[in-house]
């Protein structure tokens, strides 16, 4: 009798990463942080008796829009781990900090397409977790009205209002969806913090490590709200 | 304000919160209940509440949100989940308020409700106030919660042939009852955000909409009921109910239980373990059944039922090509009744006991 409609459990992971050059002093721990989350993950859910059924990681580098021309975003495809580690890992290795100028950097352009990504959504029981690290405070989008950057994102919202409403509305999954978020106590990290559901802000510099109660705790809200 | 958990109560007809399995026999009424961990030690549940008091019997199960409590808290078991700690404090402060405030005949439910939830929100915040900051987290979320947790309660006075039963619940755990004739009958409404019947609500992944917590607004639902006797009211949390193919699964599952035990601890016992087998969360239940002389009366009322369960949702199933077309036909059979006692959901804004 037990659980025979066998819904399978999908949890889409996607790496959000500020590498401009500004994080070249903590880029490697990033990296190892980025890979090192879903074994983390599993162990979690391993001591709690939990199972997902399937775990898609993806990574979305950004830098600023406005001086960095096509390396502004760089995106992957989501791969299916652990099929696919070694390529998600290679990904995650040739990251490279560069550009970005001086702060602010592109974050809330970043969220948009982060927002927008290719997440699952064939489940009924699924979690899409967005992973963000930075060392800045992020462009307001209201800057973009002043002329849009060849590679600006298509339909990104004009305005932080908007792109709250786009966290709020029914295209992202009000369930499924969670925000994790290692940036400073900066524009706009903290109003996100504060005013948007389903979000963690661990204030600090990206690459600072957690507290191990910390951890534990952040980890804990991901993989206690799973009911596989 | 106490740590939660801290000792036994002196009642005589309340078993010691600390006991994992518990029986109590009066001649109308027996009850038991039993709280499952997943992980032995770590189970965010609370000991379910039952107290028997001469022909008033109260049943009530508490699940800590894992999820939105995972922020950590000091107590009497040193540093935990804020949900490990949120189950027990309310289960503490629900039972000392239903016992002081029982019993309550000229109360309406709701206003019962709205007392209810000012002294969980005033146990809560005091608790949270004396232990909820521990380690000094930097974390900043709107996911966590301080001190979460569900509740499902329900307070049954049996009289003549009926059983009045006040039941009282936030969150996603439920009261039932359950009759020879009438089958598994759900007395509450789901508090989810994106709420659907006893069958989707298996395969969906909704969170919830209101829970008890220390922090924010919240309400209790309150209904009253009068069951004709005999019958068995629960109080289960999820993980009961929440991990079986369907509704009907739910209430075979209990059944069977019931047709395997010889006497009402092994029945405790072997309910407890087909529990533990099929959930893959936590969890936690208290039934009282009312109008069985015995054990063997009460089996024998059920075994019909059982029989006619087996035969009628459970074997067609199994045996269906398409099993699951099969469930959704057979569940809209069963839901006439299992539905027939469930009140209509009401929004938050219509229930006038929400705390600040």
């Amino acid at each position: 009798m037990q659980d025979p409609q066998q819904q399978p459990y999908v949890v889409d992971i996607l790496d959000v990463i500020d590498a401009t050059v500004s994080m070249r002093p903590v880029i490697e721990t990033v990296k190892q942080q980025a890979i090192g989350f879903y074994p983390k993950l599993l162990t979690a859910l391993g001591s709690k008796g939990k199972t997902i059924s399937r775990v898609r990681v993806g990574v979305l580098v950004f830098r600023d829009v406005y001086c960095d021309g096509d390396r502004a975003f760089e995106q992957s495809p989501f791969f299916e781990l652990p099929a696919h580690q070694a390529e998600f890992e290679r990904y995650v290795n040739a990251i490279e900090p560069l550009g970005g100028g001086d702060e602010p950097e592109s974050g809330l352009e970043a969220v948009f397409k982060a927002i927008k990504s290719d997440w699952s959504t064939d489940a009924k029981k699924q979690r899409h977790i967005i992973v963000l690290r930075s060392d800045a405070s992020a462009h307001p989008l209201e800057k973009a009205q002043g002329g849009r950057p060849a590679n600006y994102p298509a339909d990104a919202p004009t305005s932080f209002s908007e792109l709250t409403d786009l966290w709020f509305s029914q295209s992202v999954s009000k369930d499924a969806k969670r925000m994790v978020i290692f940036a400073p106590d900066a524009t706009p990290w903290t109003d996100i913090a504060t005013h948007w559901e389903n979000t963690i802000h661990y204030p600090s510099r990206a690459g600072e490590g957690l507290s191990e109660l910390d951890a534990e705790t952040m980890l804990d809200a991901i993989v206690n709200s799973i009911k596989s | 304000m106490r740590a939660a958990v801290c000792g036994i109560r002196e009642d005589d007809h309340m078993t010691m919160p600390f006991s994992k399995l518990r029986v109590r026999t009066t001649p109308a009424l027996t009850s038991i209940s039993f709280n499952a961990a997943k992980i032995d030690g770590k189970g965010e549940d609370a000991d379910p509440l039952l107290r028997v008091a001469g022909s008033r019997a109260t049943i009530g199960v508490f699940d800590g949100l894992g999820g939105s409590g995972s922020m950590r808290c000091g107590g009497s078991e040193g540093i935990r989940t804020s949900a490990y700690y949120a189950a027990r404090v309310a289960r503490d402060s629900a039972d000392e308020f239903l016992r002081t405030a029982a019993p309550f005949p000229d109360v309406t439910p709701e206003a019962l409700a709205a007392v209810l939830v000012q002294q969980l929100a005033h146990d809560l915040h005091a608790y949270d106030s004396e232990w909820g900051r521990v380690g000094g987290s930097r974390l900043r979320s709107t996911l966590f919660r301080r001190l979460p947790t569900t509740a499902a309660i329900a307070v049954v006075r049996p009289k003549a042939n009926t059983a009045h039963a006040t039941v009282l619940w936030a969150g996603d755990s439920r009261c039932f009852a359950l009759s020879p004739t009438a089958g598994l009958q759900q007395l509450t409404v789901d508090h989810l955000r994106t709420p659907s019947d006893a069958l989707a609500n298996l395969t969906n992944d909704s969170s919830i909409s209101n829970c008890i917590t220390a922090d924010e607004a919240f309400y209790i639902d309150a209904r009253e009921f009068a069951l004709p006797t005999p019958c068995i009211v629960i109080a289960a949390t999820d993980g009961c109910f929440g991990y079986v193919a369907t509704p009907m699964h739910f209430e075979a599952l209990l059944l069977a239980a019931l047709m395997e035990a010889r006497s009402t601890d092994e029945w405790q016992s072997t309910l407890r373990d087909r529990v533990a087998r099929t959930a893959a969360d936590d969890a936690s239940l208290a039934l009282v059944a009312i109008g069985w002389s015995s054990h063997r009366a009460l089996r024998r009322a059920f075994a019909d039922r059982y029989r006619f369960l087996q035969e009628t949702y459970l074997h067609p199933i199994d045996q269906a090509d398409d099993p699951g077309a099969a469930r959704a036909t057979l569940w809209g059979q069963y839901r006439t009744t299992y539905e027939a006692l469930q009140p209509d959901a009401r929004q938050p804004e219509e229930i006038p006991c929400t705390a600040t």
